[in-house]
């Protein structure tokens, strides 16, 4: 007979919301054989529970370490709950609630068979009560009910992790889908007696919707919205946590030749993710995070409150960008990250690009179908309209090249910056924006010799850009106009 | 033992240790030192009427083992069986003991539970009057101890009352030693916690 | 519609009432509780004046709970009474710790407050300036409703509680406005100021109470009972000894986000805990 405990009088309020409350002894769980009949699942005898030790917990995309140990242990997780402001975009600021003091939450890592002796503390400043599902639990409410917290206070449970398996976990408090949009969720791996097969790199990546009153992108402090969350209509859709978690200096990274584990969860509230690593194919895929394995997978679907584990093997370098192919979420939600894999190329498996010809039919970068752009075009613009509307047709057409900056990149594009090429002669500027520019060219005495595809642009656009580009980073000449761009077009 | 119990001890621990380090001036005092490990209940102080219709006090009960329960006679299930599992416990109670303990029924139901109905309550059920004291309080004094014991009851519209089934151990200082909760739970442990604290059996 | 009316008209009267208590005319509380024990004050001390929160009558009407009971009505009635026009202050709950040594930090028992009882006070009778007019926080259920009888008065019950709360500035029924939740909400998302707000903080509601959403969260006599399930007597069919399980309860509006976050957090609480951001206000039953 286990001792009662006091705290399960406390009525859990995901209890509430599923009309199945759990009062005193009613929510103890038969203790015993329960580990011998999920023989199927545990496949091997976890043994006996020795000592104790104190769970290693990180932040994503960081995992613990794994779990050497030949045995099962009690396992002391001390998790904290805070409640703080932080950015989920660049200058858009959200309330988090957090497990740990990240979105997702602290990664746990346990072995099956173990004890798990769980701390769940609310920090004292804390608005809200709230408590922890693990769906690794095998108990009534996942352990909601006897984690459920009042703020400045700490609860404990335990229970013993039958099933292997990467789990996610959740905050249950009512209003449980406003405690889950705000980010309180993670992951949970419970290691198989043999532990997982040793890999090169394993990272935690961790999907989540986000509802705030502004749109995307909209500055400052955003509130929750609790229409937008009803109607399931996020603003945000990103990984671990905030857009851009996962780009940059903040990539994954791999060298050519490793094997990487990714431990993807989704955190929902709403939204199942299509989770897909553009350009690699998962040799390995434990879907929904269970223990058989499926193989050469590209894309894989995590439930909300569902994880998988992704394993695949980095032949070749480059980027890798991880996204939710519900692509939409990816390029305008957020849902984008990147793994920055480095080493050798190896021509066979992927040659790089071979051969650039230019395909006319359709043009360049700005694509435009015939007919659809009539929009009236002043004859006439200002010097200063023209150098606004021309910085953004530079941003949008030339700067993945040219550089912000106009410097170009040494040995493949050539300067704008002081450029004597494009300076010295205002239609021979235009007909390279107009028509590309195939062959050597000599730039401030150094030669280029690449391909500018032809950018199918307007005629005014055309002007608006020269005009910038002629008239920035110390450039100066004066403008350019609708009747010189058409001149040189006819000229043709 | 749960958490709490645990943390509740461990500051007496502390407060016992700290109890001889002076701490008269309240104005710098260390806070919640002595005063933390008071969880006596008799620190309730109010007024109730037993089931004879005396003015009775919690501390009244002090140097006794107390087993306790709330409950509200016109509950047609939860109480008698609690009532019952109480039965239970006191019968296995070696008899030599039985002065040692006393049983406590807070009732719940202010309104309706008047001394007389409690008494006649008792008499259905055969509480010995001895042993058992069933106790009438207003609203305030019912709630108190229904809080301190961590019982949650709610009145419904019709009179009666929702509420939870635990049953609570009391050292002979009013201080929590055990609970039991829910309903037909093993008494086992109960009956264990009370023989522990009760002098080696007079067994007869 | 004449309902409706009346309560226009004695929320008017109201607001009146709490306009002249802005201008410092304070009611002071009736009744034997209010007393002074000089000879536990201190000998140094003299103790601090205690005013009375002014009292806002409360009409009689209907509170519809978010979990009704089984067999319960989907609205309760909720008889007149009056409810503090603002939460208690730490200026005066420290002329209650004067009065009632017991209460103060250093002296009260385990049972009836946690170790962070007035936590954010200087000493048993101290605190910054600063904070004299903000809700008093940290304080136990016990010890808010010691300070309520003290007063004279009571807490008000959750039935209480939530019928006024439930009031916009505007309207008795706040929460079918859209832009109602969304304002609780907005508060609840953020965390704590640095500096708390003076307990009158924010305008008046409907009946002229102020600081319901947006200050603190406050206690109610009866906050351990929100949770409990439906009549374990009318439950029937499902494993009767598990008292707790056999009740079915669904909430009587599931898109009142605000108000799951009040019955989630007072379910959070038990009875000696003191939690930063929660404090109380008082009630008396209706006057005849």
């Amino acid at each position: 007979m286990n001792s009662p405990r006091k705290t399960t009088a406390r009525l859990s309020t995901v209890a509430l919301l599923t009309a199945a409350t759990f009062l005193g002894s009613c929510s103890e769980p038969a203790p015993s054989a329960i580990a011998a009949t999920n023989g199927a699942q545990t496949q091997v005898d976890p043994g006996p529970v020795v000592g104790a030790e104190l769970a290693v917990l990180t932040s994503p995309p960081m995992v613990p370490p794994p779990i050497t140990r030949d045995h099962a242990t009690k396992l002391i997780v001390n998790l904290e709950v805070r409640e703080f402001i932080g950015e989920i975009a660049d200058g858009v600021e959200y309330t988090f609630w957090t497990f740990g003091g990240s979105v997702p939450g602290s990664f746990i890592r346990t072995r099956v068979g173990d004890v798990v002796e769980f701390n769940l503390s609310n920090a004292a400043d804390n608005k809200m009560p709230h408590n922890i599902d693990l769906h690794a639990v095998t108990g009534p409410g996942g352990g909601a009910a006897s984690s459920f917290t009042a703020p400045g206070h700490t609860s404990q449970f335990s229970f013993k992790v039958l099933n292997p398996g990467l789990y996610a976990y959740h905050c249950a408090t009512a209003p449980v889908g406003m405690h889950i949009a705000n980010g309180m969720y993670g992951l949970i791996l419970v290691e198989p007696a043999g532990g997982l097969p040793p890999v090169d790199k394993e990272y935690y990546v961790m999907q989540g919707d986000f509802y705030t009153e502004g749109g995307y992108g909209e500055a400052g402090l955003q509130p929750f919205s609790m229409a937008k969350a009803l109607t399931e209509i996020p603003d945000y859709v990103v990984f671990n946590g905030r857009v851009g978690s996962l780009v940059g200096d903040n990539a994954l990274t791999a060298e050519v030749g490793e094997t990487v584990r990714m431990f993807v969860g989704n955190g929902g509230p709403n939204l199942v993710s299509s989770f897909h690593v553009i350009g690699e194919i998962f040799d390995s895929l434990y879907p929904e995070g269970g223990n058989l394995p499926n193989h050469n997978v590209q894309t894989t679907l995590i439930p909300s409150g569902g994880a998988a584990i992704a394993e695949f093997k980095v032949e070749v370098p480059g980027t890798f960008i991880l996204v939710d192919h519900s692509i939409f979420r990816a390029f305008n939600k957020g849902a984008l990250g990147m793994l920055t894999v480095t080493g050798d190329e190896d021509l066979v498996v992927y040659s790089g690009k071979q051969d650039d010809r230019i395909y006319l039919a359709e043009g360049g970068a700005v694509q435009s179908m015939p007919g659809s752009g009539a929009v009236s075009v002043p004859a006439t613009r200002t010097h200063d309209e023209r150098m606004a509307l021309g910085e953004r047709g530079y941003v949008a057409n030339c700067l993945a090249c040219h550089q912000s900056t106009g410097l170009g990149i040494p040995a493949a594009f050539p300067p704008l910056a002081g450029s004597d090429f494009l300076m010295a002669d205002k239609a021979r500027s235009i007909g390279v924006v107009l028509n590309g520019l195939t062959g050597a060219v000599t730039v401030n005495g150094t030669k280029f010799d690449s391909i500018m595809p032809m950018l199918n642009l307007a005629d005014d656009d055309v002007a608006n850009i020269l005009t910038y580009v002629r008239n920035t980073w110390g450039n100066e000449g004066e403008m350019v106009n609708l009747e010189e761009v058409r001149a040189v077009r006819a000229a043709k | 033992m749960n958490a709490k119990t645990i943390a509740i001890l461990i500051l007496a621990l502390a407060a016992l240790a700290l109890a001889g380090c002076g701490g008269g001036d309240e104005e710098s005092a260390p806070d919640h030192t002595d005063a933390a490990a008071q969880t006596s209940l008799f620190l309730l102080d109010g007024d109730w009427t037993d089931q004879t219709g005396a003015v009775r006090v919690l501390e009244d009960f002090r140097g006794k083992l107390i087993v306790t329960a709330m409950m509200f006679t016109n509950c047609s299930y939860a109480c008698p069986r609690i009532v019952a599992d109480l039965q239970g416990i006191e019968a296995a109670i070696p008899a030599g003991n039985r002065d040692d303990v006393q049983f406590l029924l807070v009732s719940m139901d202010s309104d309706r539970d008047t001394p007389e109905v409690l008494e006649a309550f008792a008499n259905e059920k055969g509480l010995d009057p001895k042993h058992w004291t069933l106790l009438h309080g207003d609203e305030f004094e019912v709630r108190g101890v229904g809080a301190a014991l961590g019982v949650r009851f709610k009145r419904g519209i019709k009179g009666d009352f929702a509420h939870s089934n635990i049953i609570t151990v009391l050292d002979r200082e009013g201080r929590q030693v055990f609970q039991l909760e829910g309903l037909n739970a093993d008494a086992a442990p109960v009956v264990a916690a009370i023989r522990e604290r009760l002098p080696r059996a007079k067994s007869k | 519609m004449k309902r409706r009316l009346t309560l226009l008209l004695v929320s008017a009267g109201l607001l009146l009432v709490a306009v002249s208590c802005d201008r410092g005319q304070t009611q002071v509380a009736q009744g034997e509780g209010v007393s002074y024990s000089k000879s536990e004050a201190g000998p140094s001390q003299a103790p601090p004046p205690f005013e009375a929160t002014l009292l806002v009558a409360i009409p009689a009407g209907t509170y519809r709970p978010l979990y009704p009971g089984k067999d319960e009505p989907e609205s309760l009635e909720v008889t007149a009474f009056q409810m503090e026009a603002h939460p208690v202050t730490n200026g005066q709950f420290l002329a209650f710790v004067h009065a009632e040594s017991k209460w103060r930090r250093s002296l009260v028992p385990g049972l009836f407050a946690d170790a962070g009882y007035l936590g954010h006070w200087n000493s048993d009778l101290s605190f910054d300036e600063a904070i004299r007019d903000a809700p008093v926080t940290r304080v136990s259920w016990f010890a808010a409703r010691a300070f309520a009888k003290w007063a004279g008065r009571r807490l008000p019950t959750l039935a209480e509680w939530e019928y006024v709360g439930a009031a916009s500035e505007s309207s008795p029924y706040g929460r079918d406005e859209p832009s109602y939740n969304q304002v609780i909400l907005d508060w609840y998302s953020l965390p704590a100021p640095q500096v708390p707000l003076a307990a009158n903080t924010g305008n008046p509601n409907f009946y002229g109470v102020q600081g319901l959403h947006g200050l603190v969260w406050e206690w109610v006599a009866d906050f351990n009972t929100a949770l409990v399930t439906g009549e374990s007597r009318g439950d029937s069919g499902l494993d009767r000894n598990l008292f707790c399980g056999s009740g079915s309860i669904g909430a009587a509006d599931p898109s009142d986000y605000a108000a799951f976050m009040r019955f989630a957090f007072r379910s959070s609480l038990e009875a000696a805990y003191c939690v930063n951001n929660l404090g109380f206000r008082c009630a008396t039953d209706a006057e005849e």
